[in-house]
C-alpha cells in the first residue's frame, strides 16, 4: 500500500472516533459562555455519556442487554467518596470505616482510576458468573445484581452511610473535566471495539453459532468487555460523585438504569456513535420536556412533579423509536468518512417485507 | 413446633402469592417471548384502582379494580406491544421496561410518589386461632385463592377452545396461525388472563401491606421473571412451581438469617437467584433448543 | 384457482425466489420439484401468508392474497402441511385435530374428526396421547389430517416424504391419491422428483428461484432438467 493509501485508510479508520470527539467537544465549547444552569446540563450530559459508553462497551458489543451495569456506577461513586473525602471529614461521616480505608486519600486522576479500578475488580467477580449465562438469563441476573448492590448500599451503614445521604464529596467536576473524561472514554471504547477481542465479540453478537464455529470463546470475550464496561461505568460513578457532591443509593437504581438504556437504544445499540448520539439527543429531549412541563393542566388533572412527566415523555419516545426504528438513530452504524448514503443515488429498495420473522418458532435466541 | 408450623404457613402463603405472579408472567412469555416488565405495574394499577374505589363496598371495589387492570392490560398490548410484535428479544425486553417505567412515572405524576393508605375489610387480614396457632386469615385466603385459580387455569387451558389455541400458540406460534388460530385473539386473551391474575394479586398485596405506592410492583416482578426461567421457558406449571419455591425461600431466609444480616434478606434471595440461574438447566434449556435449530 | 405471476420473495437481501409464474386449477395435483435451496419452501411460505412477496402477484380464486395473515388465508381456503410436519407435540392427537375446527363455523367438528380417523386409523390409537410420541410417518398422517380439517380448497404439502421410511412414503402417496379422488386441489413440493412427476398431473421444476421447466408427466418424463436439476448439474444464473 502506498503511503497515500495508508494515510487514507488511517483517516477512514480514525474518522468515527475523531468526529465523535469533535462533536462532543464542540457542544462544550459552544455552551461555554452560557448560564450556570446550562453548564450544569452540559456536565450532566457528559456524565451520562460516560455511563452510556460504558454500557455500550458490554451491552452494545455483545448484544447482551444488561439491566444492572449501573451497579458499577454505585461502586465507583461510593469508592470515590471513601477515597476523596478529606480524612478528617471522613472520620465524622463514616466513623466505622476500617483502618486502611479511613486513612486513604486520593484526588484527581488517581482517584478516578482507583474508583474505576474498584468497580472493575467487582466486575471481574460478577463477570465470572454472568458471562456464562445465556443472554436472557444474563440480563435478568444483572438486574438481580443491581438490586443486590442497591440493597447492600442501603444497609451497610459503615461504608455507605446506609440510606442516609453520602455528603462531603469534593466537587471538582466542571464541564471541562467531564469533557476530558468523556473523550478518554470514547477513545478507549473505540480502540476496544476495533481490537481483535471487540471484533470477535461483535461477531458473536450477530451470529453466535458462526462465531463459535471459528473458535470464538463467547464467555471469555464477554468477560473482557464486561470488566472494561465496569471500569468505564465506575469512572462515570466517580464523575457523578464529584459533580453532585452528595448522593443516596437511589441514584444508582432503576431511574438511571432506564435513562442509560434509553440513551443507548435510541441512539443505536450496536454502535459507539449510537451511544454518544443517544446521550446527546436524550439529554436535549429531557431538557426540552423539563422546560415544557413547568405546570400545565389537562382537564381535571393538573400535572406537577418534574421527574414524573419528563420520564413519561422519554418512555413514550423510546417506545416510538422501538416501533418505528428499532435499530436506533444511527441504525447501529458508525459515522463514516465519505458521502452520506442519502446523497448517493440508489436503486429504489424493493418492498420485500416479512410478515413474520425468519424463525417462526417462539423460542428465544439465547 | 408451633413456631415452625407458623413459618411453614408463611412460606406456603408467600409461595402461593409468588406462584400467581409467576403464572401471570409466564403466560405471556410462553406465547410471545415477552418478559413483561410492566406486569408489576399492572399490580400497581390494581392497587391504585382499589385506592380510587375505596368508598365502594368491597365487592364492587375488588371487581372494579380487576376490571381496571384488565382494561389497562389490553390497552398496553394494543398501544405498546403490538407495534413491536415479532421483534427480537432485546427490543421486546426494552419495550416492556419502557412501559413499566412510563407507568410508574404516570403514577407519580397523578398520585405522587408517596405511599397512600388503603384499608380493606378487616376479615381479609384477621388473626385467627386454630388450636395453638395464630394464623392470619390472609394466609389462608392467599393459599385458597391460589389453589382455586391454578386449578381453574389448568382446566381452562386443557379443555376450552381458547386454552387449546393458547397451548398450540405457545408451542409454535407460526404453525398455529397456519391452522387458523388468530394471532390477535390469542395474545389479547393472554393479556386478559394475566391481568386477571394481576388484579387478584393486587388485592392480596394491598390486604397485606395496607398501602399503595408507585414502586409496589417492581420488586415482585423480578421474582416472577426468575420463576419463569427456572421453571423452564414456557412451562406454566414450572413457573408456578418456581414462584412457589422462591416464596418459600424468602421466608426461609427471613427465618434462618442471623439478626444482623436480616436487612440483607433480599440481597441473599437474589444471590440465590443468580446461583439458580447459573446452576439450573433452565438456563441451559434455551441453549439446547437453540442448538437444535442448527 | 391459484395464480402466481412474476413472484419474487426475499430473505433479507437474498432473493430465494427470483421470478416464478405458475397456476393451479381446481381439482389438479401439481408437483413442484427442484434441488435444495431452489426456493420451493419459500414459495409455499409466500402463498400461505408467512412471507410477503417482494414482486409479482399471487391470486387465489380471483382475489389477490397480498399481505393477508396466515390465519385469514386459512379461512379463504389455503392450508399448508409444513416441512417437518410441525405437529404440536405437547398437545394430544385429538387436540391437534380439533384445533383447526375452532376457526370454522357451522361444522360438525366431531364428524369431521371421525372422518380423518377413518382415513388414518393409526391416529385413533394415539388419540388421547401426546402427539410427540408418534413416529415420523404417523406424525405426517396427523399433519395431513390436521390440514384437511381446515377445510381447504387448496392443500399444499412441503416435502411430506422427508425423512420417512419407504413404506411410510407409500402410505403418504396413497393418502394423496385418495385426496385426488375426493377432488381436493393439491400443490405438492417434493425432493423425490421422479415419483412426484409421475404422480402429479403437471409439475414445475424450480431451480435457483426460477421455473426451469414445466409440463405434464408425459412431457417431463425423462426430461433433461428433471434429472440434472435433481443431481444439481444445472448451470444456473
Amino acid at each position: 500500500m502506498s503511503p497515500r493509501e495508508a494515510l487514507a485508510k488511517a483517516w477512514r479508520n480514525a474518522f468515527p472516533v475523531v468526529s465523535l470527539c469533535l462533536i462532543v467537544a464542540l457542544i462544550v465549547l459552544v455552551t461555554m459562555g452560557g448560564s450556570e444552569v446550562l453548564q450544569r446540563h452540559v456536565t450532566e450530559m457528559l456524565v451520562n455519556l460516560v455511563l452510556v459508553v460504558g454500557l455500550y462497551v458490554f451491552a452494545g458489543t455483545s448484544g447482551v442487554l444488561s439491566f444492572g451495569q449501573m451497579s458499577f456506577m454505585a461502586i465507583g461513586a461510593y469508592s470515590t467518596a471513601i477515597l476523596t473525602i478529606p480524612v478528617v471529614q471522613k472520620q465524622f461521616l463514616l466513623p466505622d470505616l476500617p483502618g486502611f480505608l479511613a486513612d486513604v486519600h486520593l484526588s484527581g486522576i488517581p482517584a478516578a482510576v482507583a474508583a474505576g479500578g474498584v468497580a472493575a475488580v467487582f466486575a471481574v467477580f460478577i463477570g465470572l458468573v454472568i458471562c456464562r449465562l445465556s443472554g436472557l438469563a444474563a440480563s435478568l441476573a444483572m438486574f438481580a445484581v443491581l438490586v443486590i448492590v442497591h440493597e447492600v448500599a442501603r444497609n451497610w451503614d459503615a461504608v455507605t452511610r446506609g440510606s442516609r445521604t453520602m455528603i462531603g464529596v469534593p466537587v471538582t467536576v466542571t464541564p471541562g473535566v467531564a469533557l476530558g473524561w468523556a473523550l478518554v472514554v470514547i477513545v478507549i471504547a473505540y480502540l476496544f471495539q476495533r481490537s481483535a477481542s471487540g471484533l470477535r465479540l461483535r461477531a458473536s453478537r450477530e451470529d453466535e453459532f458462526a462465531a463459535r464455529s471459528i473458535g470464538v470463546s463467547i464467555p471469555r470475550e464477554r468477560f473482557g468487555a464486561f470488566v472494561l464496561s465496569g471500569f468505564i461505568v465506575g469512572i462515570g460513578g466517580y464523575l457523578y460523585a464529584q459533580y453532585q457532591g452528595a448522593f443516596t443509593p437511589n441514584a444508582f437504581f432503576t431511574h438511571i438504569t432506564f435513562i442509560t438504556i434509553a440513551m443507548l437504544v435510541i441512539g443505536g445499540t450496536k454502535s459507539l456513535s449510537g451511544a454518544v448520539v443517544g446521550a446527546i439527543v436524550v439529554s436535549l429531549l429531557t431538557n426540552l420536556f423539563n422546560s415544557i412541563e413547568d405546570g400545565f393542566t389537562l382537564g381535571p388533572i393538573s400535572f406537577g412533579g418534574r421527574d414524573g412527566l419528563s420520564d413519561m415523555a422519554l418512555a413514550a419516545f423510546i417506545l416510538i423509536i422501538l416501533a418505528l426504528r428499532p435499530e436506533g438513530i444511527t441504525k447501529g452504524r458508525e459515522l463514516r468518512w465519505g458521502r452520506p448514503a442519502w446523497l448517493k443515488r440508489r436503486r429504489a429498495a424493493p418492498p420485500g417485507d416479512d410478515v413474520l420473522p425468519a424463525a417462526d418458532d417462539a423460542r428465544p435466541a439465547a | 413446633m408451633t413456631q415452625t408450623l407458623q413459618h411453614v404457613i408463611d412460606a406456603v402463603s408467600l409461595g402461593s402469592l409468588y406462584a400467581l405472579i409467576a403464572l401471570g408472567v409466564a403466560l405471556i412469555f410462553g406465547i410471545m417471548n415477552l418478559l413483561n416488565f410492566a406486569y408489576g405495574e399492572l399490580i400497581m394499577i390494581g392497587g391504585y384502582a382499589l385506592y380510587f374505589l375505596r368508598d365502594l363496598p368491597f365487592a364492587f371495589q375488588a371487581l372494579g379494580a380487576i376490571a381496571v387492570v384488565v382494561l389497562a392490560s389490553v390497552l398496553i398490548e394494543r398501544i405498546a406491544f403490538r407495534p413491536v410484535r415479532g421483534a427480537n428479544a432485546a427490543v421486546l425486553l426494552v419495550t416492556s421496561f419502557a412501559v413499566s417505567f412510563a407507568l410508574q412515572s404516570l403514577a407519580i405524576v397523578v398520585f405522587g410518589a408517596r405511599a397512600k393508605g388503603v384499608s380493606l375489610p378487616s376479615w381479609l387480614d384477621d388473626s385467627l386461632a386454630i388450636g395453638s396457632l395464630r394464623v392470619s386469615s390472609l394466609s389462608l385466603i392467599t393459599v385458597g385463592v391460589a389453589v382455586v385459580v391454578l386449578i381453574t387455569f389448568a382446566i381452562f387451558l386443557k379443555r376450552s377452545p381458547m386454552g387449546i389455541q393458547m397451548r398450540a400458540a405457545a408451542e409454535s406460534f407460526g404453525t398455529a396461525r397456519l391452522m387458523g388460530v388468530k394471532a390477535n385473539s390469542v395474545i389479547v386473551a393472554a393479556f386478559v388472563l394475566s391481568a386477571l391474575l394481576a388484579g387478584i394479586v393486587a388485592i392480596l398485596v394491598v390486604a397485606q401491606g395496607g398501602t399503595v405506592s408507585p414502586t409496589m410492583g417492581s420488586s415482585l416482578v423480578l421474582v416472577a421473571f426468575v420463576a419463569t426461567i427456572i421453571g423452564g421457558m414456557g412451562s406454566l406449571s414450572g413457573a408456578a412451581l418456581g414462584g412457589f419455591l422462591l416464596g418459600a425461600l424468602t421466608v426461609a431466609l427471613q427465618v434462618l438469617l442471623p439478626e444482623s444480616l436480616r436487612p440483607y434478606r433480599d440481597a441473599f434471595l437474589y444471590g440465590a437467584v443468580i446461583v439458580i440461574l447459573v446452576v439450573r438447566p433452565g438456563g441451559l434449556v434455551a441453549v439446547r433448543s437453540a442448538l437444535e435449530r442448527v | 384457482m391459484l395464480e402466481l405471476d412474476g413472484v419474487a420473495v426475499r430473505y433479507g437481501r437474498t432473493e430465494a425466489v427470483a421470478d416464478v409464474s405458475l397456476h393451479v386449477d381446481a381439482g389438479e395435483v401439481i408437483g413442484l420439484i427442484g434441488p435444495n435451496g431452489a426456493g420451493k419452501s419459500t414459495l409455499l411460505a409466500a402463498i400461505s401468508g408467512q412471507r410477503r412477496a417482494a414482486r409479482g402477484t399471487i391470486t387465489f380464486q380471483g382475489r389477490p392474497i397480498d399481505g393477508e395473515t396466515p390465519e385469514r388465508l386459512v379461512r379463504r381456503g389455503i392450508a399448508l402441511v409444513p416441512e417437518g410436519r410441525q405437529i404440536f407435540a405437547t398437545l394430544t392427537v385429538e387436540e391437534n385435530l380439533r384445533l383447526p375446527t375452532f376457526a370454522r363455523r357451522d361444522v360438525d367438528a366431531d364428524a369431521l374428526i371421525e372422518r380423518e380417523l377413518e382415513r388414518f386409523p393409526i391416529l385413533r390409537t394415539y388419540l388421547h396421547q401426546h402427539a410427540g410420541r408418534m413416529s415420523g410417518g404417523e406424525q405426517q398422517m396427523l399433519a395431513i389430517s390436521r390440514a384437511l380439517l381446515c377445510g381447504p380448497r387448496l392443500l399444499m404439502l412441503d416435502e411430506p416424504s422427508l425423512g420417512l421410511a419407504p413404506k411410510m412414503i407409500d402410505a403418504v402417496f396413497a393418502a394423496l391419491d385418495s385426496l385426488r379422488q375426493e377432488q381436493v386441489t393439491v400443490l405438492l413440493v417434493e425432493q423425490n422428483a421422479t415419483r412426484t412427476v409421475a404422480f402429479a398431473d403437471r409439475s414445475y421444476v424450480l431451480v435457483h428461484g426460477r421455473v426451469a421447466a414445466q409440463g405434464t408427466r408425459e412431457e417431463l418424463a425423462g426430461l433433461e432438467e428433471v434429472t440434472s436439476s435433481y443431481l444439481g448439474l444445472e448451470a444456473g444464473p
